[in-house]
């Protein structure tokens, strides 16, 4: 069934995604908020590769911690794609909620338990996200945490040559595409998992290159250059240099003095350098720093529950009914 | 992968049931299958999808009534010798509009049209696939009494093209077209989508086919072959056959509403070569299974029946739903030129009625007032 663009009321704007602008806006009919994802329509090439991509993939993906794509609207020259309503990304939630940015360690482990049970449901179903980072993160009230913009996804299975190497946000972009790898697996998501994680810990993105060549030393700086010993068949990428400065390893835990051993563990065999090494998705919620959260003890509900802790804090009524 | 497929494709009702088993297991591939949009929205029992046929073209013939009596009425006011005419003008008289099988067999030529304009464009076989794919969906929701299939197949196979990350700009796409604006192709792009309710997504048979092809080595050839002298190369063989044989058989049946994409790979594979497929097929639920399951369960049910005999009834169910794929896709029967010629007539008024009332207004003025 599709619906009218008369039928939602659009409200502030939300932001700018990779190829659209995206609003508030409310059912007219039910009062139910939603993100309008506006996509002009192009008179070269109709309705954007792109969002026939996002259309796709997120028809095929439905799941707790993926936003939810309810319609699809047309206008003389604009597609809408109608959202489930976040109430903000996860870049605003750390400049709003986190202590200069950096957020309290439970509320870390939700989010990050969340994030990979959305990677997961994703890898599961043969799809990569690719352009993972905090403003692709969508929070609730409730304190839940979703993947959204799937413009740059890609199903998977079949090896594919991609176009470009214009995925991934430099910032989050693992160092194998940085080097020129051109079969893209899973791992490229697990990394950006890695960043996003030490990121929500001290509130300043852990890699903040300027471009390619910059990511990968500020990569090498923390995690050491790597070499044909650390890491087999480094040297055969198309941007393998063999004059990098060398680095050595540094201890994660001076860097992220908050965070706890456990914690460390997951994190580093997250931010693998080898793609084959990092952790998978599953692995991954697998993983002990996870267990208070698989296995909760009652006693302890109070102190394991970030959400509850957190809507205390705000005392604002939430919102219901969507 | 085998060991799944003997459920087939039509007992839905199984899916509920399994979910909260399949939350404990690993994931398989039939259970992401069974969570695809094409199960869940696309697939159909063989009296599902006559009776969803049949509903379109009753469709398709009330809205080419509704147009003609709108033409009738508009011809009422504007020509003074309507009147004079007006018993011979009914819709009764006039309007001959398709059939169900008519607009079946017309769409089967259309079809083979996709398939003579992807092969020109040389596009891959994933694009042409997902081209046929969409205007036989949009067929199962429109008439083309409705849409005439032309432009439609244009716009179903430009979406194909782009969902498939094939680039093709529209202008290069729409120069070797006769008489097609990118308007034309382009203004479709949003009835397409909307009436495949925006799902886009693709199963076909040929990455099944891949796999059954790689698994066919692992099983029949080592650690030993299983059947005397076969060789790698036989493999290859009947893998090209079975890709050409999905190009040629598969895309233009219905198969794909009605079987999963493994099932119709190996029917491919059967067709091609019944003696390796059949072993394979033996192997698979005779000898390599009986470990896996040996592996997994551990503890064995006495109330359950033996192995061996789950094994045969599962193997004899997986024979008869290929050899059933096999045969429909088979049946699919050819439309001619001038059949469709025919047919395309009837549907050129049905979607012009104005054109069909006034030739006959012109055709009854010219032999003069009746008696």
């Amino acid at each position: 069934m599709t619906g009218s663009a008369s039928q939602f009321q659009q409200l502030e704007k939300l932001g700018e995604g990779t190829y659209a602008t995206v609003y508030k806006g409310r059912n007219r009919a039910t009062g139910q908020l939603v993100a309008l994802k506006e996509i002009n329509l192009d008179s070269e090439e109709g309705t954007p590769s792109t969002a026939i991509r996002e259309i796709s993939l997120m028809k095929e993906l439905e799941y707790e911690n993926i936003v939810t794509l309810y319609d699809v609207i047309h206008t003389e020259n604009k597609l809408t794609l109608i959202f489930e309503y976040m109430d903000q990304d996860l870049k605003r939630y750390m400049e709003t909620h986190g202590n200069q940015g950096a957020l309290d360690i439970k509320i870390v482990k939700s989010f990050m338990f969340q994030l990979l049970k959305g990677i997961m449901y994703c890898h599961d179903n043969r799809v990569l996200h690719r352009d993972l980072k905090p403003q692709n993160l969508l929070i609730n009230k409730k304190g839940e945490l979703k993947l959204g913009d799937f413009g740059l996804a890609r199903a998977f299975g079949i090896p594919f040559n991609t176009f470009s190497n214009e995925v991934v946000t430099l910032w989050y972009r693992a160092p194998d595409v940085l080097l020129g790898s051109r079969s893209y697996t899973a791992s490229i998501d697990i990394w950006s998992a890695g960043c996003i994680f030490a990121e929500m810990c001290t509130g300043k993105p852990l890699f903040p290159g300027t471009a390619n060549e910059d990511q990968l030393l500020k990569i090498f700086r923390l995690m050491g250059t790597p070499n044909e010993r650390t890491w087999p068949g480094v040297s055969s990428y198309a941007n393998y240099k063999s004059n990098w400065q060398v680095f050595v390893p540094q201890d994660l835990r001076l860097l992220i003095p908050n965070l706890d051993s456990l914690g460390l563990n997951l994190l580093s065999s997250l931010l693998q350098m080898r793609p084959d090494a990092r952790i998978t998705a599953r692995q991954a919620l697998q993983h002990p720093w996870f267990h208070e959260l698989t296995n909760p003890n009652p006693l302890m509900h109070h102190l394991a529950d970030p959400y509850q802790q957190q809507q205390q804090q705000q005392q604002r009524p939430q919102q219901q009914g969507y | 992968m085998v060991e799944e497929m003997s459920r087939g494709n039509e007992n839905k009702s199984d899916v509920k049931e399994d979910e909260s088993a399949s939350k404990k297991r690993v994931i398989t591939r039939d259970d992401l299958y069974r969570r695809s949009s094409q199960f869940r929205m696309w697939s159909y029992t063989r009296e599902g999808l006559d009776e969803q046929k049949f509903k379109v073209n009753e469709k398709g013939k009330s809205h080419a009534l509704k147009e003609f009596a709108a033409a009738l009425e508009k011809i009422r006011q504007t020509d003074e010798t309507f009147n004079q005419f007006e018993s011979e003008l009914s819709a009764d008289k006039l309007a001959d509009l398709l059939t169900a099988d008519e607009e079946k067999r017309y769409l089967i030529f259309y079809s083979e049209n996709i398939i003579k304009l992807t092969n020109s464009f040389r596009m891959p076989t994933q694009v042409k696939a997902t081209a046929m794919s969409f205007f036989k969906k949009f067929y199962l929701v429109n008439s083309v009494m409705e849409y005439h299939p032309k432009n439609v197949l244009y716009t179903c196979v430009f979406l194909a093209a782009k969902s498939e990350n094939y680039f093709m700009s529209i202008e290069s796409f729409c120069h070797p077209l006769p008489k097609t604006e990118p308007k034309d192709v382009l203004d479709l792009e949003f009835l397409v989508l909307s009436s495949l309710k925006f799902t886009l997504f693709v199963h076909h048979p040929f990455r099944p086919l891949y796999g059954f092809f790689l698994d066919f080595q692992t099983v029949l050839l080592h650690p030993e072959t299983a059947i005397p002298n076969l060789k790698v190369e036989a493999l290859c063989t009947l893998y090209d056959a079975a890709k050409k044989w999905l190009s040629e058989h598969a895309l233009i049946s219905d198969v794909g509403f009605l079987f999963s994409p493994p099932h119709i790979a190996l029917a491919a594979m059967y067709d091609t070569n019944k003696k390796i497929t059949e072993k394979y097929l033996k192997m698979k639920y005779f000898v390599s299974n009986t470990v896996e399951q040996k592996q997994e369960g551990g503890q064995s049910d006495n109330t359950k029946p033996p192995e061996s005999e789950i094994n045969s009834k599962n193997y004899e169910l997986l024979l008869s739903t290929i050899n059933e794929c096999i045969t429909l896709i088979k049946s699919t029967p050819k439309t001619t030129r001038e059949d469709s010629t025919e047919i395309d007539k009837k549907c050129f008024y049905a979607l012009n009625p104005e054109r069909l009332i006034k030739k006959r207004l012109n055709k009854l003025k010219t032999a003069g007032t009746p008696a």
